[in-house]
């Protein structure tokens, strides 16, 4: 009688085992649709362009420097080459550089249309683009002594990310963050109008 | 010969026509060789002077001109950077937006602002301070207009507080444009970024204009040294010669002549003829005698003086007998060169 119990005892302790270590497995955090990462990214390339005024408009050349290392660890993160540590400043261990390699992927988690996907491609490559020249610039201004020159390199930058967030003007515009925010019906949420 | 001559040196009265004694009278107070070198390098003196002041006026005129424009330029970019805040904090306003009002004022904050404050509905929605930097109270401005002032705090320094009216978001507007209060920013920009910079700039430009002032004394110097060593005829007309009657005095030289003929005299000799005849007819007294003859010995004394007196009267009456009175003697008081013996178109 013993011996026929044993494997049902068996059976109820294992089980008793796996709910208890299922338990204590934290819960895993969701992840962010694709959307959510798409209106976050948009959200820090605007606080970028943001930042990018400051520097153009800064009252001396501290100031503007102070706003081009703002923006080259907002580009960066907090692992770039470039990265200086501010003081008092929160900033995302992800650059905007290093969540442009990942937009490809994100794209490729959500099913679109052919077309839509290649115009994707595109606008990615141009922000990708456009990114690294804003950068430049902004390292560039970072260099200089002198306030009105760092001011223009400022406005390159300035340039280069309106450029990689593409506001469509009526006129001829190369794809950007905007197109990608369209083709996911997003602009609304992004604060833009379509 | 006479053209050579000094006029302003055998005058009774030496500094009369001096250009430089009017200029300062309390030049010639000072001690005999430093007078003495003033009147052999007039023209370096005059030019110097001249150049001195020019470059301060320069200098000042500079740094006044360029302290302005600093100011205005710090001004207007000050003016348009809380513009470009406002222009980036007007849709987190309008949302109130509160976590990234504060978050973007943080990066201002970080730099040359001292205080961020963003109002709406006559409340504040942020009111971000610069720890120990702000110490006024700020409230809610009642009714706001764009304007910029620079106010001076009473612990040092002083900053530009700025203010700037935001419009209605577009709801409000619809809804209550008349009753609806309009929001603001207001930003104050520390001045000691600019006032640092300004104190540079001083600096720099009285650096500039003492450096400048140097190299064209220097240069002035050399110049004419160059003109007196190439005999230049016309540098003749400042060439330190002194005639007094049938005397005559070459500082430069350090030679005496009279009638035309060379009196050998040795240093201290000379010396006490060059001092004589730099103000013909003054009684000078032993104690300036020895001051200048004897600068730098303590021992010499009346002896010496009458003793050297002596030896140049000697020296001169090899020459002619009579001369050896062009020095008389004045009891009690000292020794003069005679003026009666002077030339008196020259007296």
């Amino acid at each position: 009688m013993r011996r026929q119990r044993r494997p049902v005892i068996v059976a109820l302790a294992f089980l008793t085992i796996l709910s208890g270590v299922t338990h204590a497995l934290p819960v895993r955090a969701q992840e962010p649709s694709v959307e959510e990462r798409l209106i976050a990214f948009s959200g820090r390339l605007k606080l970028s362009l943001s930042i990018a005024s400051f520097a153009i408009y800064a009252p001396t050349i501290g100031d503007l420097h102070l706003h081009a290392q703002q923006l080259v660890n907002l580009l960066e993160g907090t692992r770039g080459p470039h990265y200086v540590r501010l003081a008092e400043a929160q900033e995302a261990e992800r650059g905007l550089r290093s969540d442009m390699g990942d937009l490809l992927k994100w794209f490729g988690e959500v099913p679109l249309e052919p077309e839509a996907r290649v115009r994707m491609a595109a606008a990615t490559r141009n922000m990708a683009a456009y990114l690294e020249y804003a950068l430049n610039s902004a390292l560039f201004a970072l260099k200089s002594r002198r306030l009105e020159p760092a001011a223009q390199e400022m406005l390159k930058t300035h340039a280069f990310l309106a450029a990689a967030y593409e506001r469509p003007s009526g006129v001829s515009s190369v794809p950007g963050l905007w197109t990608v925010l369209y083709l996911f019906e997003l602009v609304d949420a992004a604060g833009e109008k379509p | 010969m006479r053209s050579r001559t000094n006029r302003w040196r055998v005058n009774g009265s030496s500094t009369l026509n001096d250009p430089l004694a009017a200029v300062l009278p309390g030049l010639y107070s000072c001690s005999v060789p430093v007078q003495r070198w003033l009147r052999r390098n007039r023209t370096l003196v005059i030019l110097a002077a001249i150049v001195v002041s020019l470059s301060a006026i320069g200098a000042t005129l500079f740094t006044h001109n360029y302290l302005v424009l600093l100011h205005n330029a710090f001004q207007n970019r000050s003016l348009a950077y809380a513009h470009a805040f406002a222009a980036a904090a007007q849709p987190w306003a309008d949302r109130s937006d509160v976590g990234m009002l504060r978050s973007a004022s943080q990066l201002l904050l970080a730099g040359s602002a001292i205080y961020v404050q963003i109002a709406r509905e006559g409340e504040f929605l942020i009111d971000e301070r610069n720890a120990g930097k702000t110490e006024s109270e700020l409230g809610v401005v009642a009714d706001p207009v764009s304007s910029v002032r620079r106010v001076s705090r009473t612990t040092g320094g002083s900053h530009l507080d700025i203010v700037i009216p935001l419009p209605l978001p577009e709801d409000a507007e619809r809804a209550s444009a008349d009753t609806a209060e309009p929001g603001y920013i207001r930003i104050g920009i520390d001045c000691a970024g600019i006032a640092a910079q300004a104190n540079g700039t001083i600096v720099i430009a009285s650096g500039g204009a003492i450096g400048f002032d140097l190299v064209m004394v220097l240069v002035l110097f050399l110049a004419l040294r160059g003109r007196r060593r190439d005999g230049d005829p016309s540098t003749f007309r400042e060439a330190p010669v002194v005639a007094a009657g049938p005397l005559e005095v070459d500082l430069y030289r350090k030679s005496v002549r009279l009638e035309g003929r060379s009196v050998h005299l040795t240093p201290k000799q000379f010396a006490l003829v060059e001092l004589l005849s730099s103000e013909p007819g003054r009684v000078f007294s032993e104690r300036e005698i020895l001051a200048a003859a004897w600068p730098d010995s303590p021992y010499a004394d009346a002896k010496d003086v009458k003793q050297y007196v002596y030896l140049v009267r000697q020296r001169l009456s090899e020459i002619d007998t009579n001369a050896r009175r062009l020095i008389v003697t004045v009891p009690g008081f000292g020794y003069r060169l005679a003026v009666e013996d002077v030339d008196p178109e020259l007296t």
